[in-house]
């Protein structure tokens, strides 16, 4: 038997954090919520999750600043951001969070983050990040560079002077060749080069 | 009063007689040049005969539109000259003439005045039947003055005004009072083609052998109604338009806002879809969180549809304390960060603005926002909102911002101003026009002393309907 799992819900939302515990709660699982960075920083001093579920834009210290105090966590952290905010996201994952869920997010999107995170060999390190960018073509190379600022579609379209639905199949191809899941896998795996 | 002054002018260069062009305080407009040389209208003051009293008895006359005639004399001996004068709207033309012939003389005035004159001149007896009918009324009516004269004056109303038409004039034979005898006032036409349309009426009477008659000068308002109409419309666009950009402007939080309560509701349904299994009353328990989830929801939405709904400009009676509230909430919703401190003082639940609510809000909607805004970068954000009366209502609404810079200060009203990023640039402008439009003003205030915050002050002055517990 696998020990129990210990996760940490950080949003300022009395609802959404009741849905996210309502949701994740069963058996083997110990779930700790927190209304605000400073209680959750407080918090993980003694008694650090296995996995944290943490809000980008909450009041007072952001999500941003909790991942910045935190520095190079021990566990993996995923960020719930607002859709649409997807430089912040970007930031995120080079502040090392592991991943993020765009709000209104789907149960499956929550569940598969917790499996990647618990499996932290995964994915893009197993494709080989010299080989991964080997295979992209140049125009795929900037546009993977772009996303990788965290600009949005209708930014780099506008940027590479090509139609937002173009940069949607560029993009596509990039996440196929170089086999990763999302945004957040493709910052990683260029972090990772940096 | 444009047209009747130069109907007027044509008239007393027309005339062969001394005649002059007064103004309603009886100062001298025009001469002709048989007056240039006559004693009397010659002399600076041309009524210097005539006594106090009867120079307020003219000019009352002059004012409610009626003419009439003055025998002026310098002594007991003199047997003196008839001034008679003829009131157009707020001039009058003042004739010379001796008793002999000014009866004669008068009516030629008459004729000329009528003749020319763009305002529509109807006479009619006690009775209400036509016994004037000029060519501008034929212009306006339709009619030729041979259909009318003759006939009751209430072919020319519409029937809620013509039913009681004859009442009116047999009350006021009775009575004396009057009700529309002297005042200009605003009324309806029917013209021969059945279409009514919005004209200026104003009615003078006077007694000739001992009958009553009433003279009546109307103005065709149909194309500065429709003028007004197109101008009220464009208005209301634009104030519309200022609210979709506001709401435009607060887009990604409001959508944030939302995503909160969807993100809840997937949330608490996918737990009771498994909890249905087993435990009914948890899943029960966790439908009823989702519905409160989309009730708040529901909420948010109301909030944004209310601003940017289009409105048919409905002028009504409204609390308001109650918008200022919706419009803080709708604020704060849009205000992710969510750590100001709102010091809320002196609106009283029970004050009733007479105005268009959706407008109203529109300008606090802004000016809360902009105060939002502003503090966005301080440490303690506050900001305050306070009423005060006196004749006005005035809303001030006060941040610890940074304040409005001396480079934007001048400018701060005009359209595409902005110190914003993303700003238009027009929420301010189009917030001036409203409150003007509700015969108010908003303007930017300076504060200082120990109770000011340091930052933006804005008054928003709007005439009060009531107030039933003046603090």
């Amino acid at each position: 038997m696998s020990p129990e799992l210990h996760i940490a819900i950080i949003d300022d939302d009395d609802s959404v954090r009741d849905g996210l515990v309502t949701y994740l709660r069963s058996d083997g699982r110990r779930i700790e919520c927190y209304a605000n960075g400073e209680a959750f920083l407080e918090a993980v001093k003694t008694n650090p999750p296995h996995i944290a579920f943490l809000d980008l834009k909450m009041p007072g210290i952001s999500g941003l600043d909790v991942l910045r105090r935190l520095d190079a966590p021990s566990f993996p952290i995923i960020m719930i951001s607002a859709h649409g905010d997807v430089a912040a996201a970007v930031q995120a994952i080079k502040l090392g969070a592991a991943d993020f869920i765009e709000k209104p997010f789907e149960v499956e999107a929550v569940d598969a983050a917790i499996e990647s995170a618990r499996q932290p060999n995964g994915e893009q390190e197993s494709a080989g990040l010299e080989a991964a960018l080997a295979v992209l073509t140049d125009r795929e190379r900037q546009v993977a560079l772009a996303l990788n600022e965290g600009l949005t579609n209708k930014e780099i379209a506008r940027e590479l002077d090509i139609s937002p639905r173009t940069v949607e199949v560029h993009r596509a191809r990039i996440f196929e060749k170089t086999g990763v899941r999302n945004i957040a896998g493709l910052v990683r795996l260029l972090s990772g080069k940096a | 009063m444009a047209n009747v002054l130069t109907a007027f002018e044509l008239a007393i260069d027309a005339v062969g007689e001394p005649a002059v062009l007064a103004d309603e305080s009886l100062r001298v407009l025009r001469r002709n040049a048989a007056a240039d040389s006559h004693p009397l209208l010659g002399a600076d003051d041309p009524f210097v005969l005539l006594s106090a009293a009867e120079r307020t008895a003219m000019q009352a006359a002059l004012k409610a539109g009626r003419s009439g005639a003055f025998r002026v004399s310098s002594g007991a001996g003199d047997p003196g000259v008839l001034l008679r004068f003829i009131a157009g709207q707020g001039v009058a033309l003042v004739v010379h003439s001796d008793a002999g012939s000014s009866d004669s003389f008068a009516r030629e005035q008459l004729a000329a005045l009528i003749e020319t004159t763009v305002d529509g001149i109807i006479c009619i007896d006690e009775r209400g039947r036509a016994e004037l009918f000029n060519p501008a009324c034929e212009r306006m009516f339709g009619y030729k003055a041979h259909e009318v004269i003759g006939r009751n004056i209430t072919m020319l109303m519409p029937p809620k005004y013509a039913e009681h038409h004859d009442a009116y004039m047999q009350a006021y034979k009775h009575t004396g009072v009057k009700k529309i005898i002297g005042i200009g006032r605003e009324v309806e036409g029917r013209r021969k083609n059945g279409e009514i349309f919005p004209m200026e009426l104003s009615v003078g009477e006077f007694i000739h052998h001992g009958e009553r008659r009433f003279v009546g000068t109307v103005r065709d308002l149909s194309a500065r109604v429709a003028a007004q109409q197109r101008l009220h419309d464009l208005q209301n666009q634009v104030a519309h338009m200022g609210r979709v950009s506001a709401v435009a402007e607060m887009g990604s939080a409001l959508a944030h806002e939302l995503n909160q309560p969807l993100t809840a509701m997937t949330l608490y349904l996918t737990s009771a879809e498994r909890a249905l299994g087993g435990d009914v009353e948890k899943a029960k328990e966790l439908f009823a969180r989702a519905k409160s989830e989309a009730s708040r929801a529901g909420e948010i939405v109301r909030r944004i549809r209310q601003m940017v709904e289009r409105t048919d400009h409905e002028m009504a009676t409204f609390n308001l304390a109650r918008t200022l509230a919706a419009s803080i909430d709708l604020c704060r919703i849009a205000d992710t960060k969510r750590n100001c401190r709102f010091d809320i003082d002196g609106v009283s639940e029970k004050l009733s603005i007479f105005g268009d609510e959706t407008q109203v809000q529109q300008i606090l909607v802004n000016l809360i926002k902009n105060a939002l805004d502003a503090t966005e970068k301080q440490e303690d954000r506050r900001v305050r909102v306070w009423a005060d009366h006196g004749d006005m209502f005035e809303l001030y609404v006060e941040d610890n911002g940074p304040g409005v810079g001396s480079e934007i200060r001048e400018r701060l009203f005009s359209p595409f101003t902005s110190s914003k990023q993303n700003g238009l640039g027009i929420g301010l402008s189009i917030c001036r026009n409203i409150a003007e439009a509700h015969g108010g003003a908003l303007e930017l205030v300076d504060r200082s002393g120990p109770n000011a915050l340091g930052g933006a002050c804005f008054r928003l002055t709007l005439p009060m309907e009531s107030v039933s517990d003046v603090a």
